[in-house]
């Protein structure tokens, strides 16, 4: 086991962040942390890099306690923070040797790990170019740049695609499944469901500080296998009514989204009709209905009663 | 070696920002030049340092032995000719202080063991150069008899000269050249304060912590970047005051960058601490920025030229740090005097170890950032 975290709770004042968390990563994981914002997975991942405390619980890493062995722990980890965490004025080049000499690389293992991680992010024909000119695309990359030219065995993923575009997405996800396959250990956390599902061999959803749920995506999804969600999109929706589809029999949850109702009902009850006549009878012009294919989406939904990006 | 690597960058980052270092290069020009400009006139006027009239009463009793009190006066009166200053020997300390009052006039009296020096509070340099003067030529004449004797004064903080030199009164430019030098190293500050802000805001502040520097380390780095850009980004204007405008700096410079180097120390630390202090960055920035920086250059003369004389005021005023290196720097390169050269250092260097140790206490209760 390479992370063992138990009972793991922060709390900032009256707010608990972090809830009694235990989960354990193993070597060559790439674990998934899901959840909508504020459901506790930045505060996670920042008691893991000791940037803060837990208020109460145990982290091991590496089998050391991270309390006792900090320093010796925190060199052989790399993050890749949420924001780009790079000097703006500085050049490629510069910012990754920054952080590879807080590191304490020195001399040919600082080129090393320069070229390494030019190489591994495509930027060796950028190297020269101030931070502040390349695009959001380049400086993600350069980000995760920064966070490997030490060669890290578990590397952090906080959100490392948020606001970029879908290539330079797919190429930082494709930049995580390669250091995975080079033996890194990775943590990746994120709101967007596809990024996860596509990525990650463990997923953990959290909701308000607690995990709800552990497992492969498989694991997850057989949670609500005994459930459907049907999709109904109609016009001029009043979601006021909406609460009255839970008193029709097999539904068990539903969210609303731009005129998209999904209703996540017990396969075992057919209710389809209920459903369609509830809609009309409340003078709902329905403009689609399709049953959807289960996915991370839908547990959630299913275990939390929201949609992700609530 | 981790923190030099630190400081390095951080030192490249902050000189390449070419806003803050266009505006560290052309606000103290810009000032220094047109405030030389615009003031010239009422420098020439306001600061003739030399007075004009000196009345004196002699009421020495006939039979002392305080004639060193007298031999100081003659050899003043004779110094005093040379610089076209007007003596007047008059029979009474009433009409004295009556002349006092109307006229501006200094008088003296000569008293066994006192020279006492009456003056109105209009003539308060020429006063502190009769002061010297007479110090000067008490240390000359009579070194070793004078000790039971004191020249006394109105008023305190006056200069205290060893040895009276006729020296130029300081121009407009002169002046300005160098207290907008010295305002320039307060606002370096800045460097710092927005410089903990934005490695707060995207994160390297605390991928520094991960990297295994601690918390006090990280900001002993970005005091020792910022003292050293806000040095470096004063070279231009420096160079500028020095060789274009010729603002006189004296013949001392290891006096006058001793005190400019505190200056940059209390500066730095000042800037810093604000990092700390508040959560929101244009809180800090109000204060510092708007509030703290400006109302220091004020006080300090930065602006207009301040005259001591007011008692509460100047109380305020030398709170100030900025007031007391720029008489520092005024008093030793137009005077050679050095007698608040040692504060100013040590108040400077006092209050940038008082913020630091602030800072140190601050970073270390939080947590989160």
């Amino acid at each position: 086991m390479l992370i063992n975290i138990e009972n793991l709770t922060k709390n900032f004042g009256d707010n608990i962040a972090v809830d009694n968390l235990t989960l354990s990563i193993e070597k060559g994981e790439i674990l998934g942390l899901l959840g909508p914002n504020g459901a506790g997975k930045t505060t996670t991942i920042n008691i893991i890099t000791s940037i803060l405390k837990p208020t109460k619980g145990k982290v091991e890493i590496f089998g050391k306690s991270l309390y006792k062995y900090g320093a010796e722990i925190k060199a052989g980890m790399g993050i890749v923070p949420q924001c780009i965490s790079l000097y703006e004025n500085l050049t490629v080049e510069e910012n990754i040797s920054f952080f590879a000499k807080l590191y304490g690389l020195r001399g040919a293992s600082l080129r090393e790990g320069l070229n390494y991680a030019l190489d591994f992010t495509s930027l060796q024909d950028h190297r020269k170019t101030k931070c502040k000119n390349l695009s959001g695309g380049m400086q993600r990359r350069l980000n995760i740049a920064c966070a490997i030219s030490h060669k890290p065995e578990i590397i952090i993923m906080d959100e490392p695609t948020v606001g970029i575009d879908p290539q330079s997405r797919n190429h930082i996800l494709n930049m995580a499944k390669e250091l995975n396959k080079e033996g890194c250990t990775i943590i990746y956390t994120s709101h967007y469901m596809e990024e996860v599902q596509q990525l990650c061999n463990k997923i953990v959803i959290m909701d308000n500080g607690k995990l709800i749920a552990k497992g492969s995506k498989d694991d997850l999804i057989s949670l609500i296998s005994d459930n459907s969600t049907l999709e109904i999109e109609g016009y001029d929706i009043d979601e006021s009514i909406l609460e009255k589809l839970l008193e029709i029999k097999g539904v068990k949850n539903y969210s609303f989204d731009e005129n998209k109702v999904l209703i996540t009902s017990s396969k075992d009850v057919s209710n389809l009709s209920c459903i369609i006549n509830f809609f009309t009878s409340n003078n709902i012009e329905i403009k689609n209905v399709g049953y959807k294919t289960l996915d991370l989406e839908d547990v959630f939904l299913t275990l939390t009663g929201k949609k992700l990006r609530d | 070696m981790k923190f030099l690597s630190i400081v390095y960058y951080d030192i490249l980052d902050l000189l390449r920002d070419k806003t803050s270092m266009l505006s560290m290069i052309i606000f103290p020009i810009v000032l220094m030049t047109t405030l030389g400009i615009t003031l010239s006139g009422a420098f020439s006027s306001s600061y003739e340092f030399k007075p004009k009239t000196v009345i004196y009463v002699n009421n020495l009793s006939t039979t002392s032995d305080f004639s060193e009190e007298k031999l100081i006066l003659d050899n003043f009166l004779e110094l005093g000719k040379k610089n076209n200053i007007t003596f007047k020997e008059i029979s009474s300390l009433d009409e004295g202080k009556k002349e006092v009052q109307t006229t501006n006039s200094i008088l003296l009296e000569l008293k066994d063991k006192n020279i006492i020096v009456y003056k109105n509070s209009m003539n308060k340099y020429s006063t502190n150069i009769v002061i010297s003067m007479l110090t000067s030529i008490s240390k000359k004449v009579t070194l070793s008899t004078i000790t039971n004797g004191d020249i006394k004064t109105l008023e305190e903080g006056f200069t205290t000269a060893t040895e009276f030199q006729q020296k130029k009164g300081f121009t407009s430019y002169d002046y300005y050249g160098i207290v907008e030098i010295t305002m320039m190293v307060l606002y370096g500050s800045l460097y710092g304060f927005y410089s903990i802000y934005n490695n707060r805001r995207n994160k390297i502040e605390a991928r520094c912590f991960q990297g295994n520097l601690s918390k006090n380390s990280y900001i002993l780095t970005k005091v020792t970047s910022t003292f050293i850009v806000t040095i470096i980004s004063l070279i231009p204007a420096m160079v500028y005051s020095l060789f274009v405008l010729k603002a006189y700096w004296g013949e001392d410079f290891l006096s006058v960058i001793a005190l400019l180097l505190s200056l940059n120390f209390f500066g730095t630390t000042l800037g810093i601490l604000f990092g700390y202090i508040f959560k929101e960055e244009k809180h800090g920035s109000f204060f510092l920025n708007t509030l703290i920086i400006p109302v220091m250059t004020f006080l300090g003369g930065g602006y207009v030229y301040l005259e001591d004389g007011n008692k509460l005021l100047d109380i305020v005023r030398y709170i100030s740090p900025l007031t007391l290196i720029n008489k520092s720097i005024l008093s030793i390169a137009f005077y050679e005097d050095y007698s608040k050269f040692y504060i100013s250092i040590l108040y400077c260097l006092s209050l940038g170890i008082l913020f630091l140790i602030c800072t140190f206490c601050i970073s270390s209760k939080k947590e989160a950032y």
